[in-house]
């Protein structure tokens, strides 16, 4: 059996790439046959986590590499993205309670809203790794996600 | 993205048109805090033509709204097109912020 069908995608750790992969990863979602909610859904885990890399794994410094990795899985869409910046234990990046007086940290809880899975873990060597799945599902299922209480 | 500002009798209307994201959220946040500088009784943002916004749109609206509230301002949002209202709800924020249909009532409310 071969390979799962999917993308790389390297990009380099400026906000004004964000936008490119937003548009790739919205593509991949319609191959994979997910309906446009689920697709806005899946392009917005992708942003917030690349923004994530940005401002906290490189504190902001543009140049730096991010890895993205699309799987497409009989069942599932795997995203892997890969940073090479601060290292920090995984439990760290939890998702926040939104709290309007301090929005902060609100990505990674929206992350954990539009994906059904959604894992850190320490990189071997510098950086993390994060995993997300959005499971696929049968026509006329829903496909996952959505607010959690 | 761009984004205009008109001012009106009650205040200032911020139109912001394309995806607001941590690239572009800079911009908005720019209008916010000039309108808010300058006091303005009522703050629209007028986002009918925003068909994304990321987390870091989301804090500049909340910033603005902590702003305007601190000289007893009103921050409103008007035209939230699905997609947008759909993170303000993930985020727990949709009863947070006076939100309009469009610009139109929200400057006349």
């Amino acid at each position: 059996m071969g390979d799962p069908e999917g993308i790389e995608i390297r990009l380099t750790s400026d906000p004004r790439w964000l936008q490119v992969l937003r548009a790739a990863v919205g593509q991949v979602g319609h191959l994979a046959g997910l309906d446009l909610a689920a697709v806005d859904h899946l392009k917005l885990a992708v942003d917030e986590a690349c923004a994530n890399i940005i401002v906290h794994g490189y504190g902001g410094e543009r140049g730096r590499p991010i890895e993205a990795s699309l799987r497409l899985y009989p069942d599932r869409l795997e995203i892997r993205l890969r940073d090479f910046g601060r290292k920090v234990p995984p439990d760290s990046i939890c998702p926040k309670a939104p709290d309007a007086s301090r929005p902060g940290g609100l990505g990674v809880h929206l992350m954990h809203c539009c994906m059904d899975e959604v894992t850190y873990r320490q990189a071997d060597g510098p950086g993390m790794e994060l995993v997300m799945v959005k499971r696929l599902h049968r026509s006329g299922e829903e496909t996952g996600g959505g607010p959690r209480p | 993205m761009e984004v205009r500002v008109r001012n009106y009798e009650k205040g200032t209307v911020i139109e912001v048109q394309g995806e607001v994201d941590l690239y572009s959220s800079p911009r908005v946040r720019e209008s916010i805090v000039a309108a808010t500088r300058a006091k303005a009784p009522t703050v629209v943002v007028d986002l009918s033509g925003v068909g994304y916004m990321d987390s870091s749109g989301v804090a500049t609206l909340v910033e603005g709204l902590q702003f305007s509230r601190r000289y007893g301002g009103a921050f409103r949002l008007a035209g939230l097109t699905p997609g947008v209202r759909q993170v303000f709800t993930f985020a727990k924020l949709d009863k947070v912020f006076e939100i309009f249909p469009d610009a139109e009532t929200a400057s006349r409310a």
